[in-house]
């Protein structure tokens, strides 16, 4: 019984760790969403602003320096997309994709110059964590995920920009009539997320581990896009999403046992990724006017 | 002095000038008609004013103030307000976010949705509206949400409301409980401008009348000192016969026999025991409120849709298979969207002119297409159907809307199948091409074949049907000869509700 007590605490907090990227990621998913903008190109947001806050870690030697390289990285990564698709009105799929696909080697590429392989990077400082009751040893990210994730809802659901911005997405023509700048609110989604997955990458590469490695997201740009829909493009449904695929991936890690094949846990969280889109999307509405360019 | 003024509104559109130098006055306290045919530019400059869209040339003035508008903001400032054709609203929010928004009540940072259902449903009372302002608008009927969206205009306080099309989604008796609306309004003396190619609503609830044709202003005259013969002329520019009509003397065989037609989807009944016979030389019209299973009768009758159970026969002849066996048979199919459904847009006017009918012995052999042939027949019908293009190789997307409803038209009957689903034949098109569109129907008539019709436009199918039959919730719940029918009893039946006829004895007992 106690044994079993352990490895729940201990799947617990692993999947809270693993959990952290994407409830960040989802979060800023969920607003980039209700502003009508899909968020597809949060996988290279979160890579960019992983490999920058471990190139910037490394060059000042200084993992605080490295988050805001990261978040530098990122938000600017994410301002090109919300160029491309509100101002020149991108098919946002394509663009997002695309951009991903840049993210990914444009960081291997630049890890081979600033390290000299392509795998990894050396290893750099990461962030102090913080004594939590309870929990204990902990990130700072878990926390200000959590906080940002309910801020975020408050501002979506609570406050008048944020009904302005739900507005944009669910029809902003009928935004326009009522005199909402469209735009503004599309660029301020795009851009929340931006520095969502910012937090997200850098999180990976100068948090969870001490180095970056080559596709370091490894999909949890795309899981981000699965929990986002899973928690109903709410920042709130974010963080229990996430939880979920924490649990997931996280089986991996605790159950050791010989008598389950690793690949089969390894799997789950994309069996989970699979299973919420055949058959969780067809129970969530997304933004009416998601996708779809304004004029 | 005048409440808006507009002088010499110019925008161009490319090289389409959709709107050249027109003049428009609003004075406080009418209801002003503002009438031309789609794409006469009533939208456009109506736009302009309400500051969606920018004037290249011109100037507006407010209470003799000159303003300029960067966008609708600057308009709503102006205590100016729009009702769009289309509604605005975002059926995931309450009717009260929906009425605030752009303008809400805030506590501190936050929104104050309790005092917002308060000063909605105040406003809602005042207007003598009965609404719940918490219920989500998306389940709203078509009325209600209209009530919405002028109740979004009010709260902003406007003084001057545009409605675009307001009555073209409303049945009979919802059109006069807007009227009456209209009225207290302009009562209070708030200007209202109806945007409208409706002649009888003018009629009715106009004051004053704005008469646009082809970006061009024709004139503005007062309601009382016109008649509906004068604006068709103004509309126009020429004399038109108005309702000119016989109707089918119903002697011919039945032609098309509907049985036991129903059709369910997810579990819910979408259409229910429908039986229509259709004789020779008969228009047979289905008036209903559009998402009373419309779309899936037409799908239904051209193959598209398979329903759970239909017996239908041509000519004594039982029909089945997929929408090319149903084109085979002889049932022709104009649909109800033609850009959708109707026509290749990048495709030439020629060769959309075949579509459907392209592996016929007389365009293809072989496997082949015989481009001489096609292009002699896009050639012929061209000419036949007074279709306006430069050449049969012409893309259909750069003709008019209703020279593209006319290729349509010219594909179906040139082929002269024994019976036609027509779909909304003259939805969006100007009054010649719909009046050329409705001959070529009455003469395929009375040449012994039969046509169903299917509109929005009430007044089409009174004009156009011999028989009426009206759909409701996926039922025919009233069936009659045309002229037995009157605006009250159409409207109660398109409404779901039970017609009582005000004198006793004038109906046939029916219902």
């Amino acid at each position: 019984m106690m044994e079993f007590l352990n490895l729940l605490g201990l799947l617990l907090l692993s999947a809270i760790r693993t959990s952290t990227p994407l409830i960040l990621a989802a979060a800023g998913g969920s607003v980039c969403a209700r502003s009508g903008v899909m968020a597809m190109g949060m996988e290279g947001f979160m890579l960019v602003a992983s490999f920058g806050a471990a190139w910037g870690a490394y060059t000042f030697q200084n993992a605080w320096l490295g988050l805001l390289v990261g978040i530098l990285f990122g938000v600017f990564y994410s301002l090109l997309y919300a160029v491309l698709c509100v101002t020149f009105s991108m098919n946002q799929v394509i663009c997002g994709i695309g951009m991903n696909m840049f993210a990914l080697g444009f960081t291997t590429s630049m890890t081979q110059i600033v390290w000299g392989t392509r795998a990894y990077s050396d290893t750099v400082p990461t962030l102090d964590h913080i004594q939590l009751p309870l929990v204990g040893d902990i990130s700072v990210m878990v926390p200000l995920a959590i906080l940002l994730a309910v801020l975020l809802w408050g501002y979506l659901f609570k406050t008048p920009q944020g009904l302005h911005m739900r507005i944009v997405g669910e029809n902003p023509l009928a935004a326009r009539t009522i005199g909402i700048n469209t735009k503004k609110f599309k660029y301020l989604g795009v851009l929340i997320c931006g520095l969502l997955c910012s937090l997200a990458g850098s999180f990976l590469s100068i948090d969870h581990v001490n180095r970056f490695v080559m596709d370091m997201t490894a999909g949890r740009g795309y899981i981000a896009v699965s929990v986002n829909i899973l928690g109903r493009f709410n920042p709130l449904g974010a963080i229990a999403g996430g939880l979920l695929f924490g649990v997931a991936d996280s089986l991996q890690n605790v159950v050791t046992s010989s008598s389950i094949p690793g690949q089969l846990l390894s799997m789950v969280p994309y069996v989970v990724t699979l299973l919420v889109i055949s058959f969780a999307v067809r129970y969530v509405s997304s933004p009416a006017g998601m996708g779809k360019s304004d004029d | 002095m005048n409440t808006i003024e507009m002088r010499g509104i110019t925008k161009r559109f490319g090289s389409l000038t959709a709107l050249d130098h027109v003049d428009f006055t609003l004075q406080k306290g009418e209801i002003h008609a503002l009438l031309g045919e789609n794409g006469a530019g009533k939208t456009t400059i109506m736009n302009v004013l309400y500051g969606l869209l920018q004037p290249d040339e011109g100037e507006i003035l407010v209470n003799g103030r000159p303003v300029r508008f960067r966008d609708s903001l600057d308009a709503i400032k102006e205590n100016i307000g729009m009702v769009s054709q289309h509604f605005m609203l975002i059926p995931v929010l309450s009717v009260t976010e929906n009425v605030v928004a752009g303008s809400e009540p805030r506590r501190g940072l936050f929104f104050d949705f309790a005092k917002a259902a308060q000063q909605v449903e105040k406003l809602a009372r005042d207007n003598g509206f009965s609404l719940d302002v918490r219920a989500r608008a998306g389940d709203l009927s078509v009325g209600e949400l209209q009530r919405v969206e002028i109740l979004k205009v009010l709260y902003k306080n406007a003084q001057v409301l545009i409605f675009d099309e307001p009555t073209a989604v409303l049945t009979p008796q919802e059109v006069d409980e807007l009227f009456l609306t209209f009225r207290r309004l302009r009562d209070e003396g708030k200007s209202i401008v109806l945007i409208t190619h409706k002649l009888g609503e003018v009629m009715q609830i106009a004051d004053r009348v704005t008469v646009l044709r082809d970006g061009h202003l024709i004139g503005s005259v007062e309601k009382k000192d016109t008649s509906i013969r004068e604006l068709v002329k103004m509309m126009v520019g020429r004399e038109v016969s108005l309702g000119a009509r016989h109707r089918s003397d119903l002697s011919g065989k039945v032609k098309c026999s509907i049985r036991d037609l129903s059709y369910t989807r997810g579990g819910l009944p979408v259409l229910s025991d429908i039986n229509i016979d259709i004789r020779e030389g008969e228009i047979y019209g289905i008036a209903g409120i559009e998402g009373n299973g419309q779309t899936e009768l037409l799908e239904v009758l051209t193959g598209l849709l398979k329903p759970d159970s239909m017996t239908l026969t041509l000519d004594g002849r039982q029909v089945t298979g997929a929408a090319v066996d149903f084109i085979r048979s002889g049932i022709g199919h104009v649909p109800e969207d033609r850009l959708q459904r109707g026509l290749v847009r990048n495709m030439t006017v020629a060769e959309n002119i075949i579509l459907g009918y392209e592996d016929k012995e007389d365009f293809s052999r072989s496997g082949l297409l015989r481009q001489a042939a096609i292009q002699a027949a896009g050639t012929r019908l061209v000419d036949d159907y007074n279709i306006k293009t430069p050449d049969c190789n012409t893309p259909v997307s750069s003709l008019s809307g209703g020279n593209q409803q006319k290729v349509i038209i010219a594909r179906v009957f040139s082929e002269e199948p024994d019976f036609v689903v027509c779909a909304q034949p003259t939805r969006g098109i100007d009054i010649a091409a719909s009046e050329y569109i409705h001959e070529v129907m009455f003469r395929y008539r009375d040449q012994g074949k039969a046509i169903l019709l299917v509109s929005a436009d009430l007044d089409e199918i009174k004009t156009m049907s011999d028989r009426i039959g009206v759909l409701y919730k996926g039922r025919i719940v009233d069936e009659d000869l045309a002229d037995n029918f009157d605006d009250d009893r159409l409207g109660c039946r398109m409404a779901g509700v039970d017609y009582v006829p005000e004198s006793e004895g004038d109906d046939d007992g029916k219902i």
